[in-house]
């Protein structure tokens, strides 16, 4: 991974501040080339979303290419403006979210980086997923037009409803995932219930250990960097149901302790938290840890969610595992309408002890920008906390401009350094 | 379209386009309950069995003010601009807003809506996505209970089975009219123009549907009888986004198209199925919702590109135009798939994307020109 950092024109990343997080980032460029493995030796390789339940591809040993992971490695690695522009010369709208054109690119170019050459296979078979936004679904057209694949698509209701989830949304979301199950069937995977019923233990498990670590993430001062948080959220998605993958995240949370108990943080003198709630800059990553040198810190940000990776602990019950994972994806945060994730950034800004909150509006995207002005409303009058909403389209590089991006910011934290001033 | 005199009966469709909210607004003053809906899984018959009236929203071509407060800029300016009328009083008179679970940022105005309106009840009719399926009927069929409850609380008028059938088979009627009207395009020379077509098939969209029956039976009976108009261009079927201004049609019309067949929402798609009187009548609405796999938020998308492809076959279709609202995400993923079908078939197509204010309008004209006199008449 490093290399291909060194190869493209880009500006550099941040390097972990904690040791358990580098050994994170090996582990998923190692989990990457296992699909290369797989389909070396003949097994069908399916392009998917990381929102999919990865337990049904883990319990049925099914290789996938994670294909809005790539598009995201596409911009970190400072390739946005060249695999957008690819999918735009096969046709693909400008207008449309610019994390499924990087996909669209890296998928459908005929020659590819080293680390794509590495990291994706031509698939055999595609799985899509409406779930949480419409360019989850319908992104996936490119890819199975340009490989004539099989595809097969997940309907994920919105949480409509007010009070507690009705049971006919979960018998259809779990009949959904049962319907992924034959697909894949019918492609020659078969599936393991009991297999099944140990992976989701194991996520079960794995949350419950995240669940913790955010606890210490919830410290002043911060104890973990916005960078390695973005890592260890995204990490889980390819480092596979192993003992290796739990001794990992034990290790950060114990890391985090240490810190935690020796009010070490991530800056010297932490002087303000902030939450981030839009797409994060992933052109320009480094830009979340930014406002480190002002003594500020983003102690949460989005991409936690964005991972798919926060299904409740709570809901899941590995005997019944379809509607468990249906009940937990229902409840995600992230399903639409806007009242999970608003209630979840209000609870972050209290938890997190947040003093200010950026929310960055991507210009390609029709999910997140709609809410931008509902959350700071609602962490206004809950907590009395400021949003700053500014347009940072942080994925095409082409058209972000990180000095006006560092103005916005400056700005605001000025505005929140004078205002805890006051209070003082 | 030039040619011998026009069914004197389209200005009164025309009519009603001047000022659409005129409709419910004449409603609600004769002291009945009104339902702004939006999109086309939110089934106006058990609006209607319950004595409302459904509104199919229109908007307006003018720059979005207000509502960018609550809906960012980069999101779908025909929802923006929806959000603006209800943001200046020109919906006060809805009971209800029903809306169904189709692109993201309709999905969004469950959110905004009640923050922006909070003495309007607003209910999403979460029909799946996915549709052509058996296996989504219980939980359709319990997602149109929950609506048919809500609306009877919102009407203070129970929807008995009876009255759901009856409003169905007048709901069928307009459907039965609207595609005999509709097939009068499949002649050559057609016999209405594609503008004649968009304003009759929007308006009794709009219009009391008894009262829309009168007028389309009278609007057949008028075409039947009239001369065929004369002088024709290439025919171009055009399909995209919600399209609800006349405007993009009449242009292309003027540099020479003749539009003879659109899929749209607020023409073909809404009268496309029909439901039936047979059995159960939420199962009978389930079963014609089912089958509406016309709105790019729905899935399969072959599904979509095997019907227009048969429109262009039985409207004999020299070329298509996909016409997408800025940001209009579902409808512009489908732009190069359905390029891709098209080619292969030999079918000329070009995609525009379009402000729903009008916005670019004057390029667009020379862009028309250039695609219509590139094609072919057949």
């Amino acid at each position: 991974m490093e290399e291909q950092l060194e190869e493209a024109d880009h500006p550099p990343l941040p390097l972990p501040d904690l040791k358990v997080v580098e050994e994170m980032q090996l582990g998923i460029v190692d989990g990457f080339a296992e699909v290369q493995l797989a389909k070396a030796q003949g097994k069908p390789v399916v392009f998917s979303s990381v929102l999919l339940p990865k337990e049904i591809f883990q319990a049925m040993d099914v290789p996938v290419v994670y294909g809005n992971v790539l598009g995201a490695y596409a911009s970190i690695f400072g390739l946005s403006g060249k695999y957008c522009g690819i999918a735009e010369d096969l046709g693909t709208p400008r207008d449309v979210c610019a994390v499924h054109r990087c996909t669209i690119g890296v998928a459908c170019a005929d020659e590819r980086d080293d680390f794509f050459n590495m990291a994706f296979a031509v698939p055999d078979l595609a799985l899509a997923n409406n779930f949480p936004c419409a360019s989850e679904a319908k992104s996936f057209l490119a890819v199975v037009d340009k490989y004539g694949i099989p595809h097969h698509v997940v309907d994920t209701p919105i949480r409509s409803w007010d009070g507690e989830l009705p049971d006919h949304a979960v018998r259809y979301l779990a009949g959904q995932y049962r319907g992924m199950v034959a697909f894949l069937e019918r492609h020659g995977y078969r599936m393991d219930l009991e297999r099944l019923r140990e992976e989701i233990a194991f996520t079960k498990a794995l949350n419950t250990l995240m669940a913790e670590i955010e606890i210490c993430k919830q410290a002043v001062p911060a104890p973990m960097s916005a960078y390695d948080s973005v890592i260890a959220a995204t990490a889980p998605l390819v480092l596979g149901k192993e003992k290796r993958t739990l001794a990992i995240f034990e290790r950060l949370r114990d890391e985090l302790r240490d810190r935690v108990r020796r009010g070490k943080g991530v800056v010297e003198n932490e002087r303000l938290r902030l939450l981030w709630i839009g797409v994060p800059p992933l052109c320009d990553f480094k830009l979340v840890n930014y406002s480190e040198h002002r003594g500020a810190v983003v102690a949460k940000n989005l991409v936690e969610l964005l991972a798919g990776f926060m299904l409740d602990p709570a809901l899941i019950d590995p005997q019944y595992p379809f509607e468990s994972l249906a009940r937990a994806q229902l409840e995600n945060p992230l399903n639409p309408p806007g009242r999970g994730l608003i209630d979840y950034f209000v609870r972050a800004t209290r938890e997190y002890r947040i003093d200010g909150v950026l929310g960055a509006v991507k210009r390609t995207c029709a999910m997140l920008p709609s809410v931008q002005r509902l959350t700071k409303d609602a962490i206004q009058r809950a907590t009395g906390v400021p949003t700053i909403i500014f347009d940072l389209d942080g994925v095409d590089a082409r058209e972000y401009d990180a000095a006006s991006t560092h103005a916005t910011i400056d700005a605001f934290l000025d505005v929140l350094l004078a205002r805890k001033e006051k209070a003082s | 379209m030039t040619g011998p005199a026009r069914p004197a009966v389209l200005d009164e469709f025309r009519a009603v386009l001047r000022d659409p909210a005129a409709v419910p607004r004449a409603w609600k003053a004769a002291g009945g309950k009104v339902a702004g809906v939006r999109c086309l899984f939110a089934p106006e018959e058990i609006l209607w069995a319950a004595g409302m009236l459904p509104y199919p929203l229109p908007g307006t071509p003018e720059p979005v003010r207000l509502a960018d407060a609550w809906l960012q800029p980069c999101t779908c300016e025909f929802v923006r601009n929806l959000l603006d009328h209800a943001l200046d009083g020109r919906l006060a008179f809805l009971d209800l807003l029903a809306l169904s679970n189709t692109c993201d940022v309709t999905r969004r105005l469950l959110d905004v809506w009640p923050q922006c309106m909070p003495n309007t009840p607003v209910h999403l009719v979460n029909n799946p996505q996915k549709l052509l399926e058996d296996g989504n009927r219980e939980y359709f069929l319990e997602e149109l209970r929950r609506f048919r409850n809500r609306v009877e609380a919102v009407s203070g008028k129970p929807v008995a089975a009876d009255g759901l059938r009856e409003a169905i088979k007048l709901y069928d009627e307009t459907r039965a009219l609207m595609t005999e009207v509709y097939g009068m395009r499949r002649e050559d020379p057609p016999r209405l123009s594609g503008v004649e077509a968009f304003v009759t098939a929007f308006a009794t969209s709009i219009l009391p549907k008894d009262r829309a029956n009168h007028l389309l039976r009278r609007l057949l009976d008028e075409l039947r009888a009239a001369e065929p108009p004369e002088g024709f261009g290439p025919r171009i079927l055009v399909t995209g986004s919600a399209l609800d201004d006349p405007a993009l049609l009449e242009m292309i019309e003027e540099v020479g198209g003749v539009v003879v067949a659109d899929d749209l929402c607020t023409t073909s798609r809404w009268f496309a199925h029909r439901a039936g009187t047979d059995g159960d009548p939420l199962d009978a609405l389930w079963r014609m919702l089912n089958r509406r796999t016309l709105c790019a938020s729905t899935f399969p998308t072959q599904a979509r590109f095997d019907r227009i492809l048969a429109m262009v076959d039985e409207f004999h279709a020299d070329a298509v135009i996909q016409f997408n609202l800025k940001y209009c995400h579902p409808f512009l993923y489908e732009s190069q798939p359905l390029r891709k079908r098209l080619e292969a078939r030999n079918i000329p197509l070009t995609i525009l994307e379009v402000g729903h204010d009008r916005s670019g309008f004057g390029q667009l004209r020379t862009r028309l020109q250039a695609f219509v006199e590139m094609v072919e008449p057949s």
